[in-house]
């Protein structure tokens, strides 16, 4: 066992864990105007957690040194009724592997990423500015606890994103994609050119689109817009913290959808843009798959130790922290609705006059079950046929009502990437989803 | 191990202008949600940039060692040949007082435990008491050399009412200054009470309502975020603002003043160790000022704003401190109008068009001199039509968080109940 964790138990700690942290990190920028390297180096430190009498204590720290264990006892403040699960020993090490490994220097990316840049300006002439964003971690983590688990994670995320800017007379456009993946350099995981196509499409829908009529209406959502909604809308709902003071909290083994609706959260994903990966949670606790909705009915909560003792469900490895400065919050992994048994575009003709909304640009979620998000690319269907493109549109409702209103799930499915924030910490997350038809309110600005 | 001096000393030796910007960070916070937690954060980092050539430069470290400049100049050639990549130069500001110098941990606990009251009256969701105090300093080959201390506290309150048939939305509320004895705990808890009654029992709008007043903290959620992106001079330069400069957008004055001890986004110099001071962003609605940093005033050839902002792990972008609204038009509250007090949903905005589309879970109208609890509204436009929409200011000036406000009447919102 770590000496930290010894000298805590010798304070009086009857629980302690150590997270360690060892991140390099690139992150690179390049616009119509400059190109510069943003961020690069090591973010190296690390986090001593105490439980002292029934009370959590905690130092997060750069300077590993005996002083730490001092700070985290002192800091233990509560009612003395913290209670957690506790596991049994365990060492492992875990490496997750790229396809394509990042051999390039950050002179060769950025090479990459201007030739992107003007392939994106020279798709079209309306478009006047573009940031492309370059991100790779490679991440080193130790976990160590005094029920003598010690785990090694390693592992590398990278990520692709792109914005543009196009104005024809007084109209403003902008839209945004990214590729995002632990499979190694985006580019070459992914084709560069649906990037550039799908800018160009967006940036054109949004330049001839129209503003939806505001109100409800049927719609046909794509799996990233699907992926949004299960963890946006449902998602947050069904973290542990949240649950108990939100509209799931009492509504475990409680029909809320139709028989062909299952989410599931889990920590490992094959889609190349899963990258809310966690094999370990930074709780040390083995990932496992939840399904949030099962075939309808609420089943299980996302859980950390403290929720897992305090719900009797079993941990399920969604205790995450952004870094060694956070404490660990429970966090989504990938987030997913499974599939069913329509095609798109069966789904697509039952609409005779709704819209088929393609894309998010994110969305909030609110415990009394309220979500918004908004839509960049969509467009009206009128008698079963997808017809023109919308723009400036969001979509609003209550969870429960809208997931009672899902009428029919697609065989398609897709995996996007994200990154979701919960109290002031943002983590990489999976979202994805079929293709599903169901009723909400559209917002628009008329 | 190295110091930021002789670092600086052996890239100038090796031909390099070099800054380098550190940051000692000490955190303390308390949070009481279902089970306590309490947290005690001690850092340290160094970002160091190199100039030459019109290129730059930059790595950053948690341990200051030759490796950490070796990076940086290893990097150089990344970037751009640019004239106004340029080093700072040497500034001289006029320190602020920016930490009280007093303990910040037991005000923490003792701020936390009257707040515990509250679960006599609400559902309490979480209850939340921090402090900080970080050192700051910028050095460079130019001879600058300017540190400070800054501290700030922050206690907050997230509750809603639930019970079997209802839960409302959550309501969080907070206040922050530099020290807790600025901190009035009995209004924050009224300010709770009260927001939870009016959300208890909401009705659905029935008729739209002809004007909005949106409150300093739905200021603070919506309007500053949306500012914030439009006024950076880089968004301007690169026309991704829905701003332009010496256009008119209605009658409201707006000013970054980084120079109001009380607000935690004070700065006396900026992540550049640039001398801060107020500048006024829009002028009774003319957008005639934007905020930079110094690559950016140069590119732009505008006075510099010193408002780089930045932590040790990135280049300096831009952003404002705390933005004072003023205007000279003054309204009454009138009966249906909508106050709205909270937003969700703002980071879904387009920053470069201004197009937002949020919901409101907090929200009244005013009936018979009683507040009166809306359900959700979904309330969109953009930001000229917001600012042009703005016919007069209600009630008193407060700071909330990043704003200092009144309350602010608006018209030409669109509003979908």
């Amino acid at each position: 066992m770590h000496e930290l964790l010894k000298r805590s138990e010798d304070l009086g700690a009857t629980f302690s864990d150590l997270r360690l942290y060892d991140v390099d990190e690139l992150s690179l920028f390049a616009s119509e105007t400059m190109r510069q390297v943003t961020s690069m180096g090591k973010d190296k430190g690390g986090s001593l957690r105490v439980l002292v009498s029934g009370n959590w204590g905690y130092a997060h720290f750069t300077k590993l040194n005996q002083d730490i264990v001092r700070t985290a006892v002192e800091s233990a403040y509560g009612d003395e009724r913290v209670n957690i699960v506790l596991l049994p020993p365990l060492h492992d090490r875990v490496e997750i592997r790229t396809k394509k490994p990042v051999t390039k220097s950050p002179e060769e990316i950025m090479n990459d990423m201007i030739r992107l840049r003007d392939d994106i300006m020279r798709a079209d002439p309306r478009i006047r500015s573009v940031n492309v964003r370059f991100t790779n971690s490679r991440i080193h983590k130790e976990y160590f606890s005094s029920e003598d688990r010690e785990i090694t994670l390693d592992y590398e995320l990278s990520n692709i994103s792109v914005r543009a800017i196009a104005r024809e007379g007084d109209v403003v456009a902008s839209a945004s994609t990214s590729m995002a993946t632990y499979l190694g350099y985006p580019l070459e995981v992914f084709d560069p050119n649906e990037i550039v196509e799908t800018i160009k499409r967006r940036i054109g829908n949004q330049l001839r689109g129209k503003v939806p009529k505001g109100g409800d209406s049927d719609v046909v959502l794509a799996p990233d817009v699907v992926g949004v909604f299960s963890h946006e809308a449902l998602g947050h709902l069904s973290e542990a913290d949240l649950a108990i003071n939100g509209i799931l909290g009492n509504l475990r083994g409680k029909r809320i959808a139709e028989d062909f609706v299952t989410v599931v959260d889990s920590g490992r994903s094959d889609y190349p843009m899963a990258h809310g990966i966690v094999p370990y949670d930074d709780e040390g606790v083995e990932s496992r798959d939840v399904k949030i909705v099962d075939r309808g009915v609420v089943s299980e909560f996302l859980v950390d130790r403290y929720y897992s003792a305090y719900l009797g469900e079993r941990p399920t490895g969604n205790a995450r922290a952004e870094d060694f400065r956070s404490p660990m919050l429970i966090r989504m992994r990938n987030t997913y609705m499974m599939p069913g048994d329509w095609s798109k575009e069966e789904l697509i003709r039952e609409i005779k006059d709704g819209y088929l909304l393609v894309s998010p640009l994110g969305g909030q979620t609110s415990p009394d079950g309220t979500f918004q998000f908004g839509i960049q690319e969509g467009y009206r269907i009128v008698k079963g046929e997808v017809t023109e493109p919308l723009r400036n549109v969001g979509i609003s409702g209550y969870t429960l009502e809208t997931l009672g209103r899902i009428s029919g799930v697609s065989k398609d499915f897709g995996m996007w990437p994200g990154y979701c924030g919960k109290g002031g910490q943002s983590v990489p997350v999976g979202t994805g989803g079929p293709y599903i038809k169901v009723r909400v309110k559209v917002g628009g600005n008329e | 191990m190295s110091d930021p001096f002789s670092l600086v000393n052996r890239a100038k030796n090796l031909g390099y202008a070099c800054e380098i910007y550190y940051v000692e960070r000490w955190e303390y916070s308390l949070a009481k949600e279902k089970q306590y937690q309490s947290s005690n954060l001690k850092e340290m980092g160094y970002g160091v940039r190199i100039f030459k050539d019109g290129r730059v430069g930059f790595a950053f470290s948690t341990d200051l060692t030759d490796e950490v400049l070796d990076r940086a100049i290893s990097v150089l050639r990344v970037s751009e040949r640019d004239p106004n990549n340029e080093i700072p130069p040497a500034s001289k500001p006029s320190l602020l007082s920016l930490d009280r110098g007093e303990d910040l941990v037991e005000p923490s606990k003792e701020t936390l435990k009257p707040l515990e009251d509250l679960q006599e009256k609400v559902n309490v969701v979480g209850l939340y008491a921090s402090a900080t105090r970080v050192k700051v300093g910028v050095v460079n080959t130019e001879g600058l050399d300017v540190s400070e201390i800054r501290s700030s506290v922050h206690a907050g309150v997230t509750a809603n009412y639930k019970d079997q048939a209802i839960v409302t939305p959550e309501i969080y509320e907070s206040r922050s200054g530099r020290s807790f004895k600025e901190i009035q705990i009995d209004e924050l808890k009224e300010s709770v009470v009260e927001k939870v009654s009016v959300t208890k029992s909401r009705i659905k709008l029935e008729t739209k309502p002809s004007r909005i007043v949106l409150n300093t903290k739905a200021i603070s959620e919506l309007l500053y975020p949306l500012l914030s992106y439009s006024v950076n001079g880089e968004n301007v330069y690169r026309k991704r603002s829905p701003l332009d400069l010496g256009q008119v957008y209605g009658m409201i004055t707006v000013v970054d003043n980084p120079r109001n001890e009380k607000s935690e986004l004070s700065r006396s110099f900026d992540g550049e160790g640039q001398a801060t001071s107020e500048r006024t962003l829009i002028g009774k609605g003319v957008f005639q000022g934007v905020l930079t940093n110094w690559y950016w005033s140069r590119k732009m050839r505008v006075p510099n704003s010193a408002s780089a902002v930045r932590s040790y792990m990135s280049t300096p972008s831009v952003g404002p401190s705390l933005m004072q609204i003023f205007c000279d038009e003054k309204q009454e509250l009138e009966e249906n109008d909508l106050v709205v007090d909270q937003v969700q949903g703002v980071h879904t905005s387009n920053w470069d068009t201004g197009e937002f589309g949020v919901v409101v879970p907090v929200a009244w109208v005013v009936r018979k001199g009683e507040k009166v609890g809306v359900r959700e509204v979904v309330l969109s436009g953009d930001l000229k039509t917001l600012l042009r929409g703005v016919k007069g200011e209600v009630g008193s000036r407060k700071r909330v968080w990043a704003i200092e406000s009144p309350d602010l009447a608006v018209e030409g919102l669109t509003i979908v109940s």
